[in-house]
């Protein structure tokens, strides 16, 4: 039986419904790390345009929040951690989530359209089209590696907000989409491994349930040991200064060390480890892309230009 | 008779941020058009 069914309860849909479908916190973090893209990306807009572009990724990001809960709402309500969500409480209706997130997601790409650029509205276009279709239609329920290519999903708004800027696109931005793409698999590779029963009830053929837990470790380790270098990059190529590379190695040294006791955890019932971890991660993203914005809006020169 | 009032409130509720919404979403346009008008004839 499914989890949901046992407390769900149908009732009129409420505005909290519908914000919940945006999901929230995944949103903020999409918009922190394309108002990145954009503080640091060379030139001038004027700032009613940063604002768009920075709206136009955050409603995109809401679209496709929506349409992966309308999409997965019958794996949604076998896991514990989303039987909540308002699809398989009874709360919304999937037609009405799918028709919310589908009219946001055409109206934040033909906004980018309009108002900012081409180029930054194509890269939002994509970014929907590979979260919802290729993420959740066809990898996530196929495949142990959704999340390593999903991940280029969430890893793009950095460089939607360089484009929305400069019109175009190079090294600088696609390095920042590099350091989110690396570390989206062991992000939720850590989740996964107290979660598994969750994913294995759901048939979400997620790494510790398709390889095992110690297999999942292992790329935990070695996914962290390319992120962490590949952390400090942007203060060589012009886009961190010293604050970043404190920042960033300083966080990469902490992932680090939590994959490696990721790595040797013994206690593989409540997974200790893996929650701090995670946990670390989320700070990962944080720290050193509030670096990079507090030392632009200080003109605090990089180290390497 | 107590649901259908909550109902009707919470309907009353989606259509008021509804038209603020759009309404926003009206005045950021006015406002960006008024930007690219500037960009591409002010100078």
């Amino acid at each position: 039986m499914a989890i949901a069914e046992s407390f769900a309860y149908p009732r009129v849909t409420t505005v909290g419904d519908f914000f919940a479908l945006l999901k929230p916190r995944v949103m903020s973090l999409v918009v922190f790390t394309g108002l990145a893209g954009i503080i640091v990306a060379p030139g001038h807009v004027h700032p009613l345009t940063a604002f768009t572009a920075l709206l136009c990724i955050a409603v995109a990001a809401g679209a496709s929040g929506a349409l992966n809960m309308a999409y997965d709402s019958d794996i949604d309500g076998l896991m514990s951690r989303t039987a909540t969500r308002p699809i398989p409480m009874g709360h919304i209706a999937r037609e009405d989530a799918m028709a919310f997130g589908w009219a946001l997601a055409a109206m934040a790409v033909a906004t980018m359209w309009l108002y900012v650029n081409v180029l930054a509205a194509s890269l939002l276009a994509f970014t929907v089209f590979f979260y919802v279709v290729v993420y959740t239609l066809w990898l996530k329920r196929r495949t142990p590696q959704n999340i390593v290519i999903g991940g280029l999903a969430g890893a793009l708004p950095p460089a939607i907000g360089w484009a929305s800027v400069t019109g175009s696109l190079s090294l600088q931005p696609l390095v920042l989409v590099a350091i989110i793409f690396l570390w989206t698999p062991p992000h939720f590779w850590a989740l996964s491994l107290w979660r598994s029963e969750d994913y294995a009830r759901a048939g979400i053929p997620m790494m510790p349930v398709v390889k095992g837990k110690p297999a999942t470790r292992r790329m935990i380790l070695i996914y962290t040991i390319l992120l962490a270098p590949l952390g400090v990059v942007p203060a060589f190529i012009g886009l961190g200064g010293m604050f970043y590379l404190i920042a960033s190695a300083s966080m990469g040294f902490w992932m680090l060390a939590g994959a490696f006791a990721t790595w040797r955890e013994r206690d593989t019932a409540r997974e200790p480890s893996a929650r701090r971890l995670f946990g670390v991660s989320l700070l990962y993203v944080f720290v050193p892309f509030a670096a990079l914005i507090v030392e632009r809006l200080l003109h605090l020169a990089p180290l390497w230009t | 008779m107590r649901d259908d009032k909550r109902a009707a409130k919470e309907r009353r509720k989606r259509n008021i941020v509804l038209a603020l919404v759009l309404g926003a979403f009206a005045i950021l346009f006015y406002l960006m058009s008024i930007v690219q008008w500037h960009e591409h004839f002010g100078h």
